[in-house]
């Protein structure tokens, strides 16, 4: 009980405010602009229809009521909030009924697919690698891969993602230049592996920079833990190399790298978005994309909280789990 | 997208002189929570460059304290000791440039990435600078002839709108230089100035503000850009884009200036300027400011990387002001008249090769600031010089 007194009950505070203050900050964002949204749809509706004015006015409070723009700020916020509780994100305008929720929804599982195989894979490479890297400090090898994944990392995700589809897929043409999957949704193999096809590229490109700041962290951590007496008396011991790097070094600094990807998390959707309109793959980023192209307010504001929301709880979660891998938080 | 949040939690150096207030480490995440004597091996220069790696508290709260000090160690010896008030109108500004100053020469002897970052840079920013001379307005078109390849005439060939993408180049970096720079100086400035005083204030008003920037943290920041570019669109000229960026970056170098300061608190000269009278925003920038600086130097280089990264990332979305030519803009009319299908490569290769090299420039001086910031490296840098002045 103390456990979830003293672990679980602060983070889960936490994981309430982070969704207080992002909510908060998106819904007082759009009222502070000086541009008004009604307006500007207004304008790009009535551009190229000529309307009577009373028209125009019943229209306007239509689209105010749609925004949520109806009553004093209080009203405004308190309504936000209950729709956001109850799951309503309002309709998409560039595709017009259908509410924001179910666009999401049909774009999660490319994005969470996506996504949490590179952040799982890149993960685990980043954090060997880095790790060998370390080890080998003195190796050819480990200087030729630092220096490659140095060069990478501080690329924006964009200029890396542009490249890959210039060199792969334009230029050597081995992948696809564009979708999630070719052919009907089944459980056929063919299909499995031409959803394999569509996101090697997307996916290389995310796993190239996850890996690269993963090693870039895991080499120093690894560093500090090759200097720490434990592994200075398994070296005098002679223990095989093997295990002196994975019981060792490795689970050593595992602990940081762990807590640790629950911050990367946010920046790695970042780059699952960007990678998405690259690829046009057909995730939520892709749906973001199509969503600006189309002037759709109601849906970048849906992405923006559901991605707030989204990325608090993929964090909590984390969180959560970190006592089965440490177990001074489970003891104490 | 950088990012990750790039975050620094560098390995807490243990230097002998270190004595943080360090309360027992909770989660105990750092190597050196293990007892690890540390090694300078241990200090990789990436990972202190950068934020995001160690978020834990009891990293953040054992700030390496010694980096403020001199490379000679006697900034933070003659702070802690100095008289009550003793320098009383001594201004800080003289002192922290002199800290800079020396840090950067340092640098400069010591570190081959740092000299390989600060060429390339310089080279960019002349660059930049030749875009004073450019015989074109920056918005200029159809003034050469279209979609001409490189020739010595039009150094890197002419776009499909009669520009010429050389000079087209400088005016990109030039751009892109000020919005990193402007959206650098307000998101640091608000992080010192909310994290140090978050540290320094302490309480129940620190735990205010340090849950509001944890949630910051944690936001994605790129809808959030997206949002409100979209719907400023048009309006977003270069100085409210670096402010909107900047706005938007101040979050995690804001809870490790926290950290820092947490530990400057409890130091002897802290106590000393309240006694003496001290203001708690006097002793923050004053007192507390200089010993931040060569950590804000390689924070300011973090910053930079998200700035320009998410430049070229809403540029490219075409939510930016797209008449004003900057490295994401450059990308985004190239790719609006599809080079790649035309074969006119020349057009996007140089801001997609000027923004690498910007930013691994960029990411090098940080680097080796990081490396340089270890205490570790600086004893052996110290042994080298004294070596030399033997000799």
């Amino acid at each position: 009980m103390s456990f979830l007194r003293s672990y679980a009950l602060p983070r889960l505070v936490q994981w309430a405010v982070v969704i207080l203050v992002g909510a908060t900050v998106t819904f007082i964002i759009p009222r502070l602009l000086p541009t008004d949204p009604v307006e500007q749809t207004l304008n790009r509706v009535s551009s190229t229809t000529v309307t009577d004015p009373r028209a125009v006015e019943s229209f306007r409070n239509a689209i105010r009521d749609l925004y949520g723009l109806q009553g004093t700020p209080l009203e405004q916020y308190l309504r936000f909030w209950s729709r956001l509780i109850h799951g309503d994100l309002g309709p998409s305008l560039g595709a017009f009924p259908t509410p924001v929720t179910q666009i999401i929804r049909d774009g999660l599982p490319w994005t969470v697919g996506l996504l949490g195989s590179t952040l799982i894979l890149s993960w685990i490479l980043g954090l060997v690698l880095g790790t060998l890297a370390a080890y080998f400090s003195s190796a050819r090898w480990s200087h030729v891969l630092a220096g490659v994944l140095v060069t990478i990392y501080p690329v924006p995700y964009f200029i890396l993602a542009l490249v890959l589809v210039m060199v792969f897929a334009y230029y050597i043409p081995l992948f696809p230049l564009v979708g999630g999957a070719s052919g009907q949704a089944s459980l056929s193999l063919a299909y499995f592996a031409s959803i394999l096809q569509h996101s090697f590229l997307p996916a290389v490109s995310l796993l190239l920079g996850g890996t690269a700041f993963r090693f870039i962290i895991a080499r120093a951590l690894a560093g500090g833990v090759i200097a720490s007496d434990p592994v200075v008396y398994a070296e005098v011991a002679g223990l095989p190399k093997r295990r002196i790097i994975f019981g060792y070094i490795l689970r050593n600094s595992l602990l940081p790298q762990v807590t640790d990807l629950a911050l990367a998390l946010g920046a790695l959707f970042e780059g699952a978005l960007i990678t998405e309109f690259v690829f046009s793959y057909p995730g939520i980023g892709y749906r973001l994309y199509t969503a600006i192209l189309q002037s759709d307010f109601n849906m970048i504001m849906g992405v923006t909280i559901f991605s707030i929301v989204g990325i608090a709880t993929a964090a909590l979660l984390i969180d959560l789990l970190y006592p089965l891998v440490d177990p001074r938080v489970r003891y104490r | 997208m950088q990012e990750p949040d790039r975050a620094p939690q560098s390995p807490a150096p243990d230097s002998p002189s270190y004595a943080a207030p360090s309360p027992a480490l909770p989660r105990g995440l750092s190597p050196e929570g293990r007892g690890g004597t540390g090694h300078a091996r241990a200090m990789d220069p990436g990972a202190a460059g950068h934020n995001a790696t160690v978020p834990s508290e009891s990293a953040a709260l054992n700030p390496p304290r010694p980096t403020g000090e001199r490379p000679r160690g006697s900034a933070g010896e003659g702070r802690a000791t100095g008289t009550p008030g003793g320098e009383g109108g001594a201004p800080v500004a003289p002192r922290s440039e002199r800290l800079v100053w020396s840090v950067v020469r340092d640098l400069f002897r010591f570190s081959a990435s740092f000299r390989a970052g600060a060429v390339v840079l310089l080279v960019l920013l002349v660059l930049a600078a030749l875009s004073i001379h450019a015989p074109y307005a920056p918005d200029a078109r159809r003034v050469v002839p279209v979609d001409r390849p490189p020739s010595l005439q039009y150094l890197l060939g002419t776009t499909t709108l009669g520009q010429d993408v050389f000079w087209l180049t400088t005016y990109a970096i030039r751009n892109s230089l000020f919005i990193g720079t402007l959206a650098v100086i307000i998101g640091r400035s608000i992080a010192v100035l909310l994290g140090s005083f978050s540290g320094y204030v302490g309480g129940p008003v620190d735990r205010v503000l340090s849950a509001i920037t944890d949630s910051f943290i944690v936001i994605p920041r790129l809808p959030l850009l997206i949002l409100i570019s979209f719907m400023v669109r048009g309006n977003l000229n270069l100085i409210s884009l670096a402010i909107l960026l900047g706005l938007l970056d101040w979050a995690f170098p804001s809870k490790r200036y926290r950290a820092q300061v947490l530990s400057l608190r409890e130091e002897e000269f802290t106590n000393t300027a309240t006694f003496a009278g001290m203001g708690t925003l006097k002793v923050i920038l004053r007192e507390h400011l200089p010993f931040l600086i060569p950590f804000l130097m390689a924070d300011a280089v973090s910053g930079f990387l998200f700035a320009i990264g998410m430049e070229i990332t809403l540029s490219i979305l075409g939510l930016s002001d797209l008449g004003m030519p900057t490295i994401g803009t450059m990308i985004y009319w190239a790719n609006y008249y599809q080079v790649l299908l035309t074969k006119r490569l020349w057009w996007i290769a140089a801001p997609l090769v000027s923004s690498v090299l910007l930013v691994v420039a960029l990411y090098l001086l940080s680097t080796s600031l990081g490396t340089y910031l270890d205490p570790r490296t600086r004893l052996k840098n110290l042994g080298l010089r004294r070596a030399a002045a033997d000799a």
